[in-house]
């Protein structure tokens, strides 16, 4: 890992990447060698003009805009803690809100450093978008779909929106003839994707994820959201939790891994006319939720007690090879093909 | 005449440039106009406090109350036979004798069959779902859950990257080294290659 300001990208390797998500971005580019990936938080903290001298001398980087202080990435999560307060987040629940026109500003920013310059002008972007939640039918996919494309295309690139659990499916499939079911475990929401041989059966997401582990968590032992989030990237194991915290983490992932496949039961049934799924096929997560100790196993233990609702034969359950990347690497591939 | 209907979702809520304020549960009816040009209505749609149906109400004019005159049964027998006139019944079409009816189906459904497949393989026609995410996705799509309905305008702000602004940002930066990607690349071509193909 290291610090990078913005490089231009060589121009043999067209096509790159970004990952939109609740708690970070990530782009990804070929190199020479392979894949480089480029990570930051998607969180921004807004100070007092008094802070200045104090951030100076820590040599944190921040940015003054109409009369406050604002620290972006993950430095604005380590000073808020410093500073006790809650880092914002220009996305919530997997969604960017109407009307937040200042975390608009600084999720240009963060996308900005993260892409770089384009190869080319106009050099094809694939960035993520979330299927409609199904669980909340008011929640606006159109506004943040065309937000982040205006994002994008402002940074030099031609924007292509791309849906997130679909990328999970073609970085993790290949060989599987790209079939398989992809469920990205996100911070703010968990999207689901279902493909047999690249053609997307069905799509959907559920507005719950790690967030809402946190906070149901948090409320379950009467402790804070942020404690449950640091027990949580912490290194909890789920399939052995210690202590009254970490059981009810472990509950909370069990009834999100419960309510997603009883969503994936739900909605394959409005496809089961149109869609069939010749063979077993591999079910792939991926996602920062999904990051937690023994998630697979724990994953496939709540599965065995709902394999026989479930419309189609699974024939193995396995985690991204990079979990936090798995999207952005998907999205690359599908960039990339544009140029091959 | 098409109307709005606004339904509160939240505990308590206030559009105040319609002047409606109102608490979970309750509902109003609105003109069109006054819904569609209210910037607080589009917001409060935005954030789920609120939601809105346009619909066109169906105005049905009451017929006035009988009135209350006293009629003797003679009276009132003829008084009901005056206000509901006999309904005449219409004989029920007889099937033709002489056409299989069956033999029509079958090959008019194979007709349909036959057309649909061409669409489909042409990819002129995505069955029972909306279009793909993106103009250049790799697949088809069978079906998703629902977006939210696009009737209502969608604003989409303009220069939100600041520009000359010489901010550095922390950047983890992952190198992955391996042939992964290119051979996944190889195989999503080949595949797409086929099927085009086929």
């Amino acid at each position: 890992m290291s610090k990078t300001a913005t490089p231009a990208a060589p121009t043999q390797f067209r096509g790159v990447s970004v990952d939109i998500g609740t708690m970070n971005i990530v782009s990804a580019r070929r190199t020479e060698k392979g894949v480089e990936t480029r990570r930051v938080r998607d969180a921004f903290l807004d100070l007092d003009p008094s802070a200045k001298r104090m951030l100076k001398l820590s040599g944190v980087d921040f940015f003054e805009r109409g009369g406050e202080l604002l620290i972006v990435g993950d430095k604005a999560l380590e000073i808020a803690n410093v500073f006790g307060k809650e880092a914002r987040r220009p996305l919530s629940q997997g969604l960017l809100a109407a009307g937040e026109i200042d975390a608009l500003e600084v999720l240009g920013l963060l996308i900005k450093q993260v892409l770089g310059d384009p190869a080319e002008p106009n050099e094809a972007c694939y960035y993520s978008v979330p299927a409609a939640p199904v669980d909340a039918p008011d929640r606006d996919i159109i506004y943040h779909q065309g937000v982040l494309g205006r994002i994008v295309t402002e940074c030099g690139f031609r924007a292509v929106p791309s849906n997130e659990a679909m990328a999970v499916v073609f970085n993790e499939t290949a060989k599987d003839g790209f079939s398989g079911v992809g469920i990205s475990f996100g911070s703010g929401m968990s999207n689901v994707a279902l493909a047999v041989n690249t053609i997307e059966g069905m799509s959907f997401s559920v507005a719950r994820g790690g967030d809402w582990i946190d906070a149901g968590a948090a409320k379950a032992v009467g402790s804070t959201q942020a404690r449950m989030c640091a027990l949580k990237e912490g290194g909890i194991d789920l399939t052995r939790p210690v202590g009254r915290e970490q059981e009810a983490l472990a509950v909370y992932y069990k009834s999100l891994i419960e309510y997603t496949l009883d969503n994936i039961t739900a909605q394959f049934a409005r496809v089961r006319g149109q869609f069939a799924v010749p063979r077993p096929i591999p079910i792939v997560i991926a996602g920062g939720t999904s990051m937690a100790g023994g998630f697979t196993e724990f994953f496939q233990q709540v599965l065995e007690t709902r394999r026989k609702k479930l419309p189609f034969e699974v024939s193995e359950v396995r985690h991204a090879k990079d979990p936090l990347g798995a999207i952005a690497q998907g999205l690359l591939l599908q960039a990339i093909q544009e140029y091959e | 005449m098409k109307e709005a209907r606004i339904e509160c979702l939240c505990p308590e809520y206030r559009i105040s440039d319609m002047g409606i304020a109102f608490r979970r549960g309750d509902s109003v009816w609105v003109s069109e106009e006054s819904a569609r040009s209210s910037e607080e209505l589009l917001l409060a749609v935005r954030s789920g406090a609120v939601s809105v149906v346009y619909a066109r109400r169906c105005s049905v004019s009451r017929s006035p109350s009988p009135p209350n005159v006293r009629m003797n049964r003679a009276q009132r027998a003829g008084f009901v036979a005056r206000t509901l006139p006999e309904q005449p019944q219409r004989p029920e079409p007889a099937p033709p004798a002489s056409v299989d009816a069956g033999a029509i189906e079958d090959a008019i459904a194979r007709g349909v069959t036959k057309a649909i497949e061409g669409l489909i393989l042409s990819g002129a026609l995505v069955p029972g779902g909306r279009a793909p995410t993106s103009p250049t996705s790799f697949g088809g799509t069978v079906g998703s859950a629902p977006a939210v309905a696009t009737d209502a305008p969608v604003y989409i702000p303009s220069n939100i990257v600041p520009t000359g602004d010489a901010t550095t940002i922390t950047v983890a930066q992952t190198s992955t080294e391996g042939a992964d990607l290119n051979e996944a690349a190889a195989a999503l071509k080949a595949t797409r290659k086929r099927k085009t193909a086929t």
